[in-house]
């Protein structure tokens, strides 16, 4: 099964966003912080992570950079909602996949996510 | 000088040289004859010094008697003008102006215009009616011919004296001026000139003792209406004032919700965001049971997961008014009066208006104080929560600053509130944990603009600014600012209790 890690510091969304998922076969997992999601990455080796720009406690820019430090090339999709330039430059800099800008409905999400899953 | 000092004076004069030159020449010729002269003569000679003495003399009792009336007017109106320049508050010196007025020189009744340049008027600023019935006017035209009278004249108007003019004056009919000064009752009209225009104008009524204005009574209002002129200008000066106060005011709050606006169009975007993940899922589950009849339990199952999406929503809905409710607070004008506050209410409100730009979670918040027995402030509440605000927001980019740079392993940014009964006052104190301020920087703390806050974002450098405006000028208390560097800061708020 592909496992998929959602990242979100929003209850609302790792809860709805997990149901969805689990209904189409894929092994999903949340994590609400930036650390949380570094754990879990280590251990599970996801094949895509959703991970949203701002949280609370470590920026999600920052567990990017703290995950190519640690040399975990792991597919990462970027949520993000009013950023400006400079933090999406930062991020294409780190490599990741793309952008999915807030708010948008599950069934564009669903499509990324299989189109990645998938390949 | 008055025609009846005039008359008494010669009447004194020829009664004292009658009896200076008078007696020595009479004793003279009664008792010594001719040739015995040397008596007389000294005499003569003695009394002719003393003469003067004794007419000055004389008459000094008579004029100060005369006189006694007017000049204790004049010396009310000379103080009177004296501590003009100490009001700043346009009205209330108007109106002092009129009431020291008719009550000094005891006259029916005095009246002030005041220019407004852009209305072409001089409008009643204050007006005192002792009696006399008449109708006053409420504002006269710059292109009456009173005002184009006096901008050429540049002198004060007695009515009695000016109707005795016949020759009509540049192209103005006397007879018109005249009209305009009876139709506003004036007896002396004067203007009040700043750099050649006429600022102001004061119409003055009958003397209630039926007595005319004399050359002294207008020397003396001359004097009056050069304080006036400043006065007025003074007070104009701080109303000008007031106004680029209120306008920094604004700056400074709307600078806030510019750096708040990031922080809220955050949040309200999660609440949509979440919204359309909660309906998407639910749609899905609906979507996917769709095609087969339910059993019984299935169906229970997708009843409970529906209900647990629209409990969700409700949630979120709620949520997002409540973001709404919180900019509002702030943008709303809020109510201006003054009132018995509660200082744990407002510092509530406060840190609700905060979360849109700054993450307190991140800060540890002690208060430190009994809700139930320190006094309410005599305050207003939007201003102190404002106040509140903006130092829960200096102790966070302190506390954040010191966090960033220091990196100091166990660090726990700790804002503390302290609030107690002082002196008579409440005593409200924030100190936090933060960089705290370099004693070079110290003195310029409170200056309007400065900011050591280099990003963008943040840093108007008008919060303390506003913070003692508000405090130190609208609720008559006072603030004070400790720091040590990279130790923290503490801020000193002092509030009147309210009584009652
Ligand atoms: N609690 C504090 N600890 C350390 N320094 C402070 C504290 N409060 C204020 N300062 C210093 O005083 C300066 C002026 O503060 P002020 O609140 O007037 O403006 P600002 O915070 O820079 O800008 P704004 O309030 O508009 O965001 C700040 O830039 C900061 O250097
Ligand atoms: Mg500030």
């Amino acid at each position: 099964m592909a496992k998929l890690l959602i990242v979100d510091d929003e209850s609302d969304i790792r809860e709805f966003a997990r149901n969805f998922f689990k209904k189409r076969k894929i092994d999903v997992f949340v994590a609400s912080g930036g650390r949380q999601a570094l754990e879990i990455i280590s251990q599970e080796k996801p094949d895509l992570v959703l991970l949203d720009v701002r949280m609370e406690e470590i920026t999600g820019i920052e567990v990017l950079r703290q995950l190519r430090q640690a040399n975990l090339n792991v597919k990462v999709v970027m949520v993000s909602g009013v950023e400006d330039e400079e933090t999406i430059k930062e991020a294409n800099a780190l490599g990741v996949l793309g952008y999915i800008h807030k708010p948008f409905i599950l069934e564009e999400l669903e499509k990324i996510v299989l189109a990645q899953l998938n390949s | 000088m008055d025609i009846r000092v005039a008359i008494s004076n010669t009447a004194i004069f020829i009664a004292v040289y009658s009896f200076v030159l008078g007696i020595p020449v009479w004793i003279g010729f009664k008792f010594l004859g001719k040739g015995a002269w040397l008596l007389p003569i000294g005499l003569m000679a003695l009394f002719a010094t003393l003469g003067p003495f004794i007419y000055l003399y004389v008459q000094k009792q008579a004029e100060d008697k005369l006189l006694q009336e007017q000049r204790r007017y004049q010396a009310t109106l000379r103080q009177a003008s004296a501590g003009m320049g100490k009001i700043k508050d346009l009205k209330k010196l108007l109106n002092m102006i009129v009431y020291v007025l008719t009550h000094a020189i005891q006259i029916e009744h005095a009246s002030i215009y005041i220019h407004d340049k852009e209305k072409k008027q001089y409008f009643l600023g204050a007006i005192k009616r002792k009696s006399g019935h008449k109708q006053f006017l409420d504002k006269i035209s710059e292109n009456s011919s009173l005002i184009r009278y006096l901008l050429d004249d540049k002198n004060l108007v007695i009515y009695e004296e000016f109707k005795q003019k016949s020759q009509d004056f540049k192209g103005l009919t006397l007879g018109q001026v005249e009209e305009d000064i009876s139709s506003l009752d004036g007896e002396l009209i004067a203007p009040i000139f700043i750099e050649g225009s006429i600022i102001a104008i004061i119409v003055m009524g009958k003397k209630e003792s039926g007595k005319i204005y004399t050359q002294d009574d207008i020397s003396v209002f001359g004097i009056l209406a050069n304080q006036t002129a400043l006065a007025i200008e003074n007070a104009k000066f701080y109303e000008d004032m007031k106004l680029t106060q209120e306008q920094l005011f604004k700056a400074e709050k709307m600078a806030t919700i510019g750096t708040m606006a990031d922080g809220l169009s955050h949040q309200i975007n999660n609440r949509f965001h979440a919204l359309g993940f909660i309906a998407g899922d639910a749609l899905d589950t609906i979507h996917l049971n769709q095609k087969e009849a339910l059993s019984s339990e299935k169906s229970k199952e997708v009843m409970a997961e529906l209900e647990r999406a629209l409990v969700r929503v409700q949630e979120n809905v709620t949520q997002g008014g409540e973001i709404v409710q919180g900019l509002l607070k702030y943008t709303r004008k809020g109510e201006t009066g003054f009132a018995a506050v509660d200082v744990d209410a407002v510092f509530k409100a406060a840190l609700e208006m905060t979360q849109f730009k700054i993450k307190t979670q991140q800060l540890k918040i002690i208060r430190e104080y009994d809700v139930a027995t320190i006094p309410k402030i005599k305050a207003n509440f939007t201003q102190v929560q404002e106040v509140f605000f903006n130092l829960i927001d200096n102790g966070y980019d302190a506390m954040m600053q010191r966090k960033d740079e220091r990196r100091e392993p166990d660090y726990q940014p700790t804002l503390i509130v302290r609030v107690f009964k002082e002196d008579g006052y409440v005593e409200i104190i924030f100190e936090d944990n933060g960089v705290g301020v370099k004693d070079e920087d110290m003195s310029k703390m409170f200056t309007p603009f400065f900011t050591t806050k280099l990003s963008s974002k943040k840093g108007t450098g008008l919060g303390l600014y506003v913070i003692r405006k508000i405090i130190e000028e609208n609720h008559g208390g006072r603030v004070e600012m400790v720091s040590k560097y990279m130790h923290g800061t503490q801020m000193k708020l002092r509030l009147p209790i309210a009584i009652g």
